[in-house]
């Protein structure tokens, strides 16, 4: 019985995770060629080689809510929403170096900050990232997210990390590729938040920061200056309640006008157009009527920042 | 500490060598430690209601041994005052008060109404409950002599791998075998490992699988239409199985790698061609604690007809009471109460003839209806259950037909194919899978391509057990 034992256990545990290793290296190749839903956008960004005039960076709060066609007719550029899902700034930075490498440089680049886009104490989604995992830049991410070293090292249990969307993705993309992702609408997809059932307002705010975040958000506006690209910022609005007065949220805003100094800055988190509820899909994310007042809001301002040469807050 | 973690496999590993590695006298100890670790891994505080229990139980076990007559009577009373009092406080409070506050705003009465208790529920209460009623009954009865050591008691009791959903041991079958030396067999080891990784697929692979579509209908079922409802409904049946059969294959798997037989729990109850079938092969440790401490307590089947139809009636509510403090649950066992009754008259008055025929017919309607009833235990409240059934039952599809996030045609194609590798595996080698330990080759591919199918496509969200809460 013992060598029956370990005959069996070896054979099945030698067999299986090869089959796994396998059906892993032939998911990631696939998500890696695919052009499908939010991984297609995340390679095109990655190793696309487009050129784009303006550049909307950050998370789902950029994804759902700009609309770079309609930003596009107001303020005749050729701008592309590079938002996606859960970015935070180290991702962020990833993002910016990659597109600066493949892509035309823009002329410039609309950063997203939002409550959790300083915090880097882990990465949300970070199985999006495998197929790239071989890139120094990306791997560095493990620093943030130690199951991230499973996809260079223990492939088998990386694979335990991809769900069923990945999955799919990943063996399509093996067959066809297919059109780009939300082509048509230049990276803006309004309906990939869920709407909720009922929409409360926040009573208080929680805003996330650590330094590592801090840091990486200041190389991607280094990044930015270095290849000529001009940093805006943008704070996104939310469905909150405008008598939160508390000591956290005046901290952060304190610290984002010492990360921005010198920078453009629209800050709509305060803007009384967005108060109303029939404006939002949840608390945090524009529905489409949103997105449009915001896209449109967004796109006046940038073109009086172009038509200026001076540097200072809009809002 | 659920059974789906990382926690757990690092936990068990140092458990069971640390097991075989001391004397046999400090054993019981290390066990009884471990389970403590286990059960406080949920909420620490609520080992001292377990603790209570145990003392006043373990105490009962010995006066009731040792006393004459009425004596006797009184501390079982004792006893299984405190089992249910606990479950009856901290299981039922909230569902008493709820119920009177509906009937004192419904008679008119302007009273201030009664304030909930905001309380968690411990968890597995009612399984080690019920172990331990049943320990105190046995001692009673003269089937099961006290438990003279305080340790070992409190370990029949708290066991952790069957400690917060069961099986539901009996005295007999348990407690003698902390007493016994058990030396470590490789054949143990090979067989509750294989249990272990068949109920770790059965629950990652296909009920964590299946519970996406099932949660996001059933928590927006307004948001359905009759299609999407009866797919709902039918991965709830296939999940609640191989969620609870799971962590029972599991429980019973991590036990025998260190020697100790659990009962089994379930024996491929939806292959079962009649409902009397089917309870008798669904959580059979649960099923048979009722028959043999209620049903029988009632008078069996050596009563009048109509007595015997009551006691069953009065076995299945109390068994849907003994779920969860809700309507939903008192229902779904009137459900199968209605059922088995029905299939006892018409048993009694025709002669029901086993041909394929009747078989497949016999199946198909046992499945229908069970799963029909899994819509009131799944279901928030009676409304939502009456809703979902009344949109089956009148077809009505909404205008939009809406996918399930993140459960495509590729989370469908995999769920058909490991239902269907279940189905085959189960049919093969019931129960425990005792046929592949009989069969090298076979069992090698199983364990092997088993292994596969959890690295591959399991869904690993650490989601909890269903039956915990219970």
């Amino acid at each position: 019985m013992k060598n029956r034992f370990i005959i069996t256990l070896t054979v099945a545990i030698l067999v299986a995770f090869s089959l796994a290793w396998g059906l892993y290296a032939v998911i990631s190749k696939g998500m890696y060629r695919s052009n499908k839903d939010n991984q297609g956008k995340l390679n095109y960004i990655m190793k696309g080689n487009t050129g784009h005039d303006v550049l909307f960076m950050g998370s789902s709060r950029v994804f759902v809510q700009i609309n770079p066609v309609q930003f596009d007719s107001l303020a005749k550029t050729n701008s592309y929403n590079a938002g996606t899902d859960g970015i935070r700034a180290a991702e962020m930075e990833v993002l910016m170096r990659h597109y600066l490498q493949h892509h035309p440089a823009p002329k410039a680049v609309l950063l997203n900050i939002d409550e959790t886009t300083l915090k880097n104490s882990s990465i949300w989604d970070f199985p999006r990232w495998f197929p790239f995992i071989d890139n120094e830049d990306v791997y560095a991410l493990s620093r943030y997210q130690d199951e991230m070293k499973l996809a260079k090292y223990l492939p088998p249990v990386a694979l335990t990390y991809y769900d069923d969307p990945k999955k799919s993705v990943g063996l399509q993309g093996l067959i066809r590729e297919g059109e780009l992702a939300y082509k048509s609408t230049k990276g803006y997809n309004p309906l990939a938040v869920a709407a909720a059932a009922n929409i409360e307002p926040i009573e208080k705010i929680t805003y996330y920061s650590d330094e590592q975040g801090v840091a990486a958000f200041k190389r991607v506006l280094a990044l930015c200056l270095q290849h000529n690209v001009k940093p805006i910022v943008i704070v996104p609005p939310a469905y909150i309640l405008h008598t939160d007065t508390s000591d956290e949220r005046t901290r952060y805003k304190h610290m984002l006008n010492q990360i921005t100094e010198g920078l453009w800055v629209l800050d709509y988190s305060t803007d009384s157009t967005f108060y109303t509820k029939k404006l939002y899909r949840d608390a945090t994310h524009l529905n489409e009527i949103g997105g449009a007042i915001y896209t449109q809001k967004i796109a006046e301002a940038y073109k009086q920042i172009i038509s200026r040469t001076d540097s200072s807050s809009l809002n | 500490m659920l059974f789906n973690s990382v926690e757990f496999l690092f936990f068990f590993i140092i458990v069971t060598t640390l097991y075989f590695v001391l004397p046999h006298k400090f054993r019981w100890l290390l066990l009884l430690i471990a389970s403590c670790i286990f059960y406080m891994a949920f909420i620490p505080a609520y080992i001292l209601i377990l603790f209570a229990t145990i003392v006043i139980d373990y105490i009962a076990g010995i006066y009731i041994e040792d006393a004459q007559g009425a004596r006797r009577r009184n501390y079982l009373i004792i006893s299984l005052v405190t089992n249910i009092g606990v479950l009856a406080i901290f299981k039922y409070f909230n569902f008493f008060v709820d119920n009177v506050n509906t009937v004192l705003i419904h008679s008119g009465f302007s009273v201030k109404p009664l304030p909930f208790w905001e309380i968690i529920l411990p968890i597995g209460l009612s399984f080690h409950t019920f172990q331990a009623m049943s320990y105190t009954i046995e001692v009673y009865r003269g089937h099961q002599k006290a438990e003279r050591h305080f340790g070992i008691y409190s370990l029949y009791v708290m066991f952790y791998p069957q400690l917060v959903a069961g099986p539901i041991e009996r005295p007999q079958n348990l407690l003698h075998q902390f007493h016994e030396e058990h030396r470590f067999s490789y054949e143990n080891l090979l067989f509750g490992l294989r249990l272990m990784l068949w109920g770790l697929f059965k629950k990652v692979v296909i009920a964590d699988r299946l519970a996406i579509y099932a949660n996001a209908v059933f928590g927006h079922q307004e948001q359905y239409g009759a299609t999407q409802l009866v797919i709902a409904v039918l991965c709830f049946t296939i999940q609640i199985y191989c969620d609870f059969s799971g962590y029972s294959d599991m429980a019973i798997g991590a036990a025998r790698t260190m020697g100790f037989n659990l009962m089994v729990n379930f024996n491929r109850p939806y292959f079962s061609t009649n409902i009397q079938e089917f309870w008798a092969k669904w959580h059979i440790s649960l099923s048979t604690w009722f028959r043999d401490y209620l049903y029988i307590s009632l008078g069996g089947n050596r009563v009048e007809k109509w007595k015997i139809y009551r006691n069953v009636a009065i076995v299945f509510i109390v068994s849907g009471f003994w779920h969860g403090a809700n309507w939903t649950f008192i229902i779904w066992g009137a459900i199968h109460a209605a059922c088995i009754v029905t299939y006892m008259l018409v048993k009694e008055r025709f002669s029901l003839n086993k041909s394929i025929f009747t078989g497949a017919l016999g199946w198909a309607f046992t499945f229908a209806i069970v799963a029909l009833a899994w819509v009131f235990f799944r279901a928030e409240n009676v409304q939502q259950a009456a809703t979902i059934l009344h949109r089956i039952f009148t077809f009505d599809q909404l205008a939009t037909i809406q996918g399930v996030k993140n459960f495509g045609a590729f989370s469908a194609m995999v769920s058909l194919a490991m239902v269907a590798y279940m189905a085959l595996c189960e049919w093969y080698a019931p129960p425990l899978l005792t046929k592949f330990h009989e069969h090298y080759r076979i069992d090698i591919i199983f364990v092997a391509v088993t292994l596969f199918f959890v690295l591959a496509f399991g869904v690993f969200q650490q989601a909890s057990f269903i039956y915990f809460q219970f």
